[in-house]
Formats: C-alpha cells, sequence, structure tokens
C-alpha cells in the first residue's frame, strides 16, 4: 500500500532554503514525489460580465397570450395598406409586446437595480429597432395578408423570439464582481537530495500559484531503495520574484508502506 | 483478460461547512453496510477557497492522509474524472472511525464568510 508524507518549509523574503528532514521510518522505498509552491496574496475585486440564460419558453409562452392575440382584429382593419399597417403597429401592438415583455422577463439572481436596467434595455431595444425588423426583415405587411389570428399571434411570437436571441448579448447579461485570484509566477528552483548525495529532483523549477491537478497526475514516479533513518535535503534557490510574501513549499513523497 | 470486479461499489457523503480561515474537525463513522473505503475525494462549493487550504484524514485509525496535505490535490473538479482525481486507500469501513481536520487558508482571497465542503468516501460491499 502506498502511503504519502508530506514535507512543508516557508521561504520569507525571498530567502533561499537549505534544510534536511528526517523520512519516515516505514519509508524503504520512494515512489514518487510531487512539488507545489503556493504564495498568500490578498486577491483584489473585479467585475465580470455573465450571461444570463436566454428566456425561450417563457417568451413564446408571453407572446402567445391573449393581449397580443386580441389585437389581431384591429390588425385586420389595417392590412391593406403598408403605412397605416405598420402606424397600428407602432401605436398598439408594440407597446403591447414591450410591456408583456418587460414586466414578465424576470430574472431572481439580479437585484432590483439591475432588474429594472434589464427592462429598459429591453424596452429601449423594441421601442428603437423592432419595427424596423419586423417590417423590413421578417416582412410582417406581406406575410401578413392572409393571416388568421392564429397564424399571427404565432408569427409575432416567433420574430419577437428571433429578435430577442439576435440581441441576446446586448440583453442577457449582468455584471457580477468576483476575485481575482492571483497570478502563477516562477519562484525559484528546488533540489531534492536523499542521503546528501542521490538527487531525486536537481534544479527543479517551481511555479508558485499554478493549477494543481490530481495526486496521481502531480507525483513524478521513482524509484528510489532507501536505508533505515534516510534523511532528505531540501535546497531551494529563490529567484526573488515573490516580494514581501510569504512562499510555501510543500513537497509530497509517496512510498510503499508494508 | 482483466477479472471483472463484482464488488457493488458505494458512495458515503460527509459534509461540512468551513469558516474563513478557520480549521473545522469532523469526528464520525463509515457505514456499517460498507465493507471497505476504496477511495476519497473532495467538492468545494466554493472552489476559491481552495487555494492554501490543506486537510488531514484518518480512516480506521490509520492516517491515510498527512497533515498539510494541498486539498487541491484531491478536489474533484467538473473536467476530471473520478477515478483519477480519488485518493486511493484501502481501509476498512464498517463503522470504522473517520476523522477529518481541515484547514481553510482562504481569509486573503476574501470569498464568502463560509462554504460547504463535501468529502465523497468511495465504499465497497462485498457481493454475498
Amino acid at each position: 500500500m502506498k502511503r504519502h508524507f508530506v514535507i512543508t518549509h516557508q521561504s520569507k523574503d525571498n530567502g533561499h532554503l537549505n534544510v534536511q528532514d528526517l523520512l519516515p521510518a516505514s519509508c524503504k522505498l520512494i515512489t514518487g514525489i510531487a512539488v507545489n509552491a503556493t504564495v498568500k496574496q490578498d486577491a483584489e475585486m473585479e467585475d465580470v460580465l455573465e450571461s444570463l440564460s436566454f428566456p425561450q419558453t417563457l417568451i413564446t409562452g408571453l407572446m402567445q397570450d391573449e393581449q397580443i392575440a386580441s389585437l389581431f382584429y384591429s390588425y385586420l382593419r389595417t392590412r391593406s395598406d403598408a403605412a397605416e399597417s405598420r402606424a397600428f403597429f407602432e401605436s398598439d401592438i408594440l407597446p403591447e409586446i414591450v410591456s408583456v415583455l418587460s414586466n414578465n422577463i424576470v430574472f431572481s439572481c439580479l437585484n432590483s437595480e439591475q432588474q429594472q436596467e434589464l427592462s429598459e434595455n429591453i424596452i429601449n431595444l423594441f421601442n428603437n429597432q423592432f419595427t424596423n425588423y419586423i417590417y423590413n426583415e421578417a416582412g410582417l405587411f406581406n406575410n401578413g395578408q392572409g393571416m388568421n389570428d392564429l397564424d399571427f399571434t404565432d408569427f409575432i411570437a416567433q420574430q419577437t423570439l428571433m429578435f430577442t436571441y439576435k440581441h441576446t448579448d446586448e440583453i442577457f447579461k449582468h455584471t457580477i464582481q468576483t476575485y481575482k485570484q492571483p497570478e502563477p509566477y516562477e519562484c525559484g528552483n528546488i533540489s531534492l537530495l536523499v542521503n546528501g548525495n542521490s538527487f531525486l529532483l536537481r534544479d527543479y523549477m517551481l511555479t508558485a500559484n499554478r493549477k494543481v491537478r490530481y495526486m496521481s497526475k502531480e507525483i513524478i514516479p521513482f524509484h528510489e531503495p532507501l536505508d533505515v533513518n534516510s534523511n532528505i535535503h531540501t535546497v531551494f534557490k529563490s529567484n526573488k520574484n515573490s516580494n514581501d510574501n510569504i512562499l510555501t513549499i510543500r513537497i509530497y513523497i509517496e512510498y510503499e508502506h508494508e | 483478460m482483466e477479472a471483472k470486479d463484482t464488488n457493488i461499489k458505494k458512495l458515503q457523503v460527509v459534509k461540512f461547512e468551513v469558516k474563513k480561515g478557520e480549521t473545522f474537525e469532523f469526528n464520525g463513522n463509515t457505514k456499517t453496510e460498507h465493507d471497505r473505503i476504496k477511495g476519497i475525494f473532495l467538492r468545494l462549493s466554493n472552489a476559491q477557497a481552495l487555494q492554501g487550504a490543506t486537510l488531514r484524514v484518518w480512516l480506521d485509525d490509520t492516517e491515510i492522509i498527512p497533515d498539510d496535505t494541498e486539498v487541491a490535490l484531491l478536489h474533484h473538479s467538473d473536467d476530471m474524472s473520478i477515478n483519477d482525481v480519488a485518493f486511493p486507500v484501502e481501509e476498512k469501513a464498517k463503522n470504522s472511525p473517520v476523522r477529518i481536520i481541515y484547514k481553510d487558508n482562504s481569509e486573503n482571497l476574501a470569498v464568502a464568510d463560509s462554504y460547504h465542503v463535501r468529502v465523497y468516501l468511495l465504499a465497497e460491499v462485498d457481493k454475498k
């Protein structure tokens, strides 16, 4: 069965290390070594933009609501003339769509200010661009000629969805504050010697604050039989990059245990 | 061909809350119906607290993870397979004691005041 032994050393003020540690008595065969260095640093806050999920089902459901469907019969009267149809859309249908969307798209992860901002973004986007989109790109006037009420609500729902989806990045996002994690940097070289002569590692470059993987991936395999009461010598040469921070070096020794 | 492992795999989860900068000691027992523990790994509810956190674990009164071992070496994140991360052990379960000492070191990283740690024990039950 394999066991592990951890040796921890600290380097202050970019100091070099030259230390000796006794290995456990039951450690007769070293099968692997892993080394990691961490530095305790204060983290800074930073703003990160995060996307909100796109509320597809909600938008589809809202658009097929009674409020929109009931406008169809008024729209019927206007569909002979493009300008009239457009004017009616702007004066009656668009405000209805805007109010349905801005009142009902609510994200529980947003606070009241952020929610307000989201609603305003929806209102502005639709008021400024939706009429042009639905008449010029989607062709409501031409396509709407032979529609019945169901086709009409379906068309509005589909186009609203497509339009919103095209502008997902503008609307469905919010700013969150996260802590900046410390950056990795090369902090020095480490050499490990067993009983003062046999090198396990020689001038091995240590990176502080690097992302550590799981134990079996970190371990560098070795096969180093030992005498009883062996010791391990750690020599660390700092490259003076650590400023005032205390560098903690941990050496994991994996050994065969009877 | 490799002999097929016919033992039944089970999982035991130990969950505790750790406050920023504090040490938490957990004392409990493995489940009576499990025969042995084959592996151990952890997950943190806030992975930002990972840096500098260390732990020490005893199973069945045997120190399987020595003092000052970094939690990061046993931490399962979404891009890893559990088999890779799980720290292999071979200890008796059957209501044996579990002792975990978890030391947080995240007060400098300004993570939230506390977070949850889940320790997963991969257990095995012999097929009768």
